[in-house]
């Protein structure tokens, strides 16, 4: 029997007074912090999500977690779904009733089966057939029956960066084990299964402290006794409590403290209960660089550094507990030790790698792996050192090879030391380090700090000539080698960080004004690289990913459709911007030249892309004057072009909207596709000319025509 | 506590909670996971509870008895519990207390640390846990071992004995840990790190031990291949021994590094697929009489 629920209009539920709270919470082992963030996000969506489409809506809907639980907190939800009427179509109208007109089996039937009178039925149409159809009021299902058929799949529908599996013989998987679900709807405890456990109203308070199970009553009720348990659900709360108490140690000592984003945001993701305490280190390691100290600290402990007068680091340390104040100093003491450790490695490195130049670890470069199939790091470095023979002159800048050439091995050489092993967030950042204390020059030493910025699409740029150099061959190695090798960056994985190499190119590149074809740079400098036929091969795929960046980036500041305009037409980023720049200023002077060129380039682009083979153009088989008209215009108009500079992009624009003009009037005038091929090709072949001219300019069809 | 009484604590605790106490290796091994108690019988159906000391190689680690934290030899407390419990964290808890650790007193943290093996295909997932911010253990859910996947999931602590028991006696510097009432740990290794590391960085033989890992490695085939998996496996861990050997010495070229680990490998999983055929041409025996005895 052809059935059919369309729902209509929902009816006012009535249960505006009868909503309740519902509490749902994931106990977990612990998550990783980096984690959580994300999931407090994904389980309010998919619980906005599943309520909606079991129209239970909420009036508000938040969640929460700490490295052990993560919990939803519905509020204001409906006792049940919201009653509606649905239309259900039976038998066709014409075998619902026999000659008599008298219903037939297939009506009773269909009726009876609906619960439905006859007197309810009415003509329901469907792709042009007319059937039975009856309306039936469908009360929605309480939220106590609808909840626990859904949740299983609210907790499943979460995903992280990594899962595993820890349950006998089932292949689900979450990030860390799940060890207990607690849920419970307005004051009752909600049963359902999920990941082999049974939903009640128990839960745990911070493991360490109460581990007793306890059972709240209702969500308010799980909040309160949380808390008094070890458990600040709030990631916003527990912040605040470690900034406060930060504030409180600090104040005594009139002291500040580096915190950094990325970091308090860890520590508030890898505590129940924060509490934060002040350690102390022996001043004697105030003697190793700064950026190490910090490193040992933030990096590897957790801990944030503290700044006494002027910034500097003062022997002291702010570490976040998880649980209650530390009395008796344990915890403080305890992790003071590990500094303490770490810092006696860290003085060791320091000192042992001052015994040995960064000159004399070149050699041992040969025996780091780079990438199978580029061979060393050596190997590496004496492409970026070949990179900065073939770089300068097509850039235009000078550089003393004989002084500054070694840089691009130095460059590497505070990978093998053994801070930069223990440390190696501070790759750089020692070999600047060292290259100073062996009283290299100041630009050497900038150079190989600045040789890996940017990190980032908003980090800091080289800041000197020669970094900028050496970061520029650094990441054009890198980007073209790694395609070489036929790997390629996706959305979610990028191991070799070729989006930032592509970045950071084109954002050097821009900032010093640096002209640079990079596709046919990477062409002619193939003969570096070990395989010189694959890096060719793979070098319009790298162009096309370095394009993509590219756009990205210029977007932000120029009209995208500007930007697709001229994308394609250069490899030159300074290029592509400059005329980025010159359609934005020259657009704006005068709007009906604009227009006219924009329509004129665009018709004249179609009319020809579709010809394959056009003759060379015939300036004697003209038969009209505008022919002749334009092809004179075109003529002069060359010459003129041809005078300007190239990178005058504003100027060359400008000449080409006094291009159109003509053009224009020949399209007028002129009936191109005549019968006689010969003639219409040669007019077709004209037309080509100077379309190519304003096409190797930009792409003009790729912008809209606005009136 | 001194540092034996740590090793016989941790037996007496886990012994209690039904582990067999195991013996180490008897070779030379990287880790703990090395020892055929964890890598082997980590595969397949069979119940598996188990606890031991194992003596760890790392020659690249050595440091002529110079460095406060850092050996070349030093031990690992193995616990391998498969399945895991569900109640693994808290009978770890347990066993810190067991060394006179509160966990109220201190603060210890559960860090994500994921673990992964390339000589032996295999990983797994986890935490390194921090006391007062020191590493104590690793904590590792396997998922995959000799690239074959797992089911049941065993649990595998390796406590760091020097370092907890650094904690629990107070002192910096490994070489005063005292081992009992009378002889230090200096005593015990001091020199032996010193000679090791002559031997593993400047005195060892790159020919003699490129040899020796072909020897191995075409040995622990023959045997494998007469299904002699057990034999076969300790020569695959010399083959690891060996190559661990050869990088500290910085006998092993760049493009050949990845090939080394790659034959390893490639004999780990071997033995991995053939203990596991044995198993289950002897019917995953291990547990069963348990499990009769108990209807």
């Amino acid at each position: 029997m052809p059935r059919n629920k369309t729902p209509l209009p929902a009816s006012p539920s009535g249960g505006e007074e009868r909503r309740q709270d519902l509490l749902l919470e994931i106990g977990t082992e612990e998550i990783p912090a980096r984690f959580l963030p994300a999931a407090v996000r994904q389980l309010e969506e998919s619980a906005k999500r599943i309520l909606a489409d079991a129209r239970l809506p909420a009036k508000s809907i938040a969640a929460y977690a700490t490295p052990c639980r993560l919990v939803l907190h519905v509020m204001g939800l409906p006792a049940a779904a919201a009653t509606r009427v649905v239309e259900k179509s039976g038998p066709p109208w014409d075998a619902a009733f026999d000659a008599a007109g008298k219903p037939t089996a297939a009506l009773t039937g269909f009726l009876k089966s609906s619960g439905a009178a006859a007197k309810d039925i009415f003509k329901l149409e469907k792709k042009d057939r007319v059937f039975v159809g009856v309306r039936l009021t469908e009360k929605g299902r309480t939220a106590g029956i609808i909840l626990p058929q859904v949740l299983p799949g609210l907790i499943s529908s979460l995903h992280f960066p990594k899962n595993m599996r820890w349950r006998t013989g089932d292949p689900s998987a979450f990030a860390r084990p799940i060890r207990w679900i607690l849920c419970i709807l307005g004051r009752k405890a909600l049963r359902f299964t999920a990941y082999g456990l049974t939903a009640s109203a128990r839960t745990f308070g911070n493991k360490f402290f109460f581990p007793k199970p306890f059972r709240p009553s209702t969500a308010a009720d799980y909040f309160r006794h949380l808390e008094k348990r070890g458990v600040m659900v709030s990631a916003g709360r527990r912040r605040e409590k470690i900034l406060k108490e930060t504030r409180r140690l600090l104040a005594r000592k009139n002291f500040k403290c580096d915190m950094p984003e990325a970091l308090l945001s860890e520590v508030v993701h890898l505590t129940e209960y924060p509490t934060a305490l002040l350690g102390r280190f022996d001043e004697r390691f105030l003697d190793i660089p700064d950026v190490i100290l910090k490193s040992a600290m933030t990096h590897h402990q957790r801990y944030f550094p503290v700044l006494g007068r002027g910034g500097k680091i003062a022997p002291y340390f702010l570490v976040v507990r998880n649980g209650p104040p530390d009395r008796r100093q344990v915890v403080a003491r305890g992790n003071a030790r590990v500094l303490t450790a770490r810092f006696s490695d860290a003085k060791y490195f320091f000192e042992n790698d001052r015994k040995k130049k960064l000159a004399d670890r070149i050699e041992g470069l040969k025996r780091v792996v780079h990438l199978e199939g580029l061979g060393s790091l050596h190997d590496r470095a004496r492409r970026i050192r070949d990179l900065m023979v073939i770089l300068p002159p097509r850039i235009g800048v000078e550089i003393d090879l004989e002084r500054y050439g070694e840089v691009a091995y130095l460059c590497k050489a505070d990978l093998l030391t053994e801070v930069v092993g223990e440390f190696p967030e501070l790759q750089g950042t020692m070999g600047r380090i060292y290259a100073q204390l062996e009283g290299q020059p100041p630009e050497i030493s900038d150079a190989i700090a600045e040789h890996y910025l940017p990190k980032g699409p908003q980090d800091d740029l080289p800041a000197s000539p020669l970094g900028a150099l050496l970061a520029l061959a650094d990441k054009f190695e890198l980007l073209f080698g790694v395609f070489s090798l036929g790997i390629r960056p996706t959305a979610s994985a990028d191991p070799y960080g070729l989006r930032r190499a592509a970045i950071g190119i084109s954002r050097i590149l821009l900032a010093r004004a640096w002209h640079l074809p990079v596709g046919k740079l990477a062409e002619s400098a193939s003969h570096i690289f070990p395989d010189a036929a694959a890096l060719k091969t793979a070098v319009p795929a790298a162009l096309d990913f370095f394009r993509g960046r590219l756009e990205a980036q210029l977007k932000e500041t120029y009209p995208a459709e500007f930007v697709a305009a001229c994308i394609n037409v250069s490899d030159d980023p300074c290029e592509v911007a400059g005329k980025a720049e010159a359609l934005r200023k020259v657009s704006a002077e005068s709007k009906t030249r604009w227009v006219t060129l924009l329509r004129t380039a665009k018709r004249a682009h179609n009319i020809v892309r579709a010809e394959a083979s056009l003759p060379a153009l015939n300036a004697g088989a003209f038969r009209q004057t505008e022919e002749t008209a334009l092809y004179q215009a075109f003529k002069t108009w060359q010459t003129k072009v041809g005078a300007l500079p190239d990178r005058k992009y504003t100027d060359r624009l400008r000449a080409i909207v006094e291009m159109a003009d003509p053009l224009n009037q020949f399209f007028e005038k002129v009936f191109v596709m005549v019968d006689d091929a010969d003639l219409k090709n040669n007019r077709l072949a004209l037309i080509r000319s100077i379309s190519e001219a304003f096409r190797s300019y930009a792409e003009f069809d790729k912008i809209a025509v606005t009136d | 506590m001194y540092f034996q009484d740590l090793i016989f604590a941790l037996n007496t605790y886990w012994s209690k909670r039904g582990c067999v106490i195991v013996q180490p290796a008897g070779l030379e091994v990287g880790a703990g996971t090395f020892n055929q108690n964890t890598f082997l019988r980590s595969l397949g159906p069979e119940p598996w509870h188990c606890a031991y000391v194992e003596p760890s190689r790392r020659p690249t680690d050595g440091r002529y008895g110079e460095n406060p934290n850092r050996l070349q030899h030093y031990y690992q407390y193995q616990v391998l519990l498969k399945p895991a419990p569900d109640a693994v964290q808290d009978i770890y808890l347990g066993s810190l207390r067991a060394l006179g650790i509160s966990e109220r007193e201190h603060d210890v943290r559960f860090v994500e640390d994921d673990w992964e093996s390339p000589t032996l295909g295999a990983w797994g997932l986890g935490w390194e846990v921090w006391l007062d911010g020191l590493e104590i253990t690793q904590f590792t859910y396997f998922q995959e071992v000799g690239g074959i996947k797992l089911d049941p999931i065993p649990v595998e602590l390796t406590y760091g004995l020097e370092r907890i028991c650094m904690a629990i006696q107070g002192v910096d510097n490994v070489y005063d840990l005292k081992w009992n009432a009378s002889v230090t740990y200096a005593e015990m290794h001091k020199r032996s790190e010193w000679e090791q590391s002559t031997y593993n960085f400047e005195k060892s033989d790159p020919d003699i031990l490129f040899r020796l890992f072909d020897t191995f490695e075409s040995e622990a085939k023959r045997l494998m291949a007469a299904g002699l998996v057990l034999p076969g496996f300790e020569q695959v861990q010399k083959c690891s021994h060996t190559f661990n050997l050869l990088d500290a010495r910085g006998a092993i070229s760049v493009s050949e590094r990845m090939k080394f680990i790659l034959r390893v490998r490639d004999l780990a999983s071997q033995a991995a697929t053939g203990y596991l055929r044995l198993r289950e041409t002897l019917g995953f025996p291990l547990g069963r009489e348990i499990q009769n005895a108990e209807k």
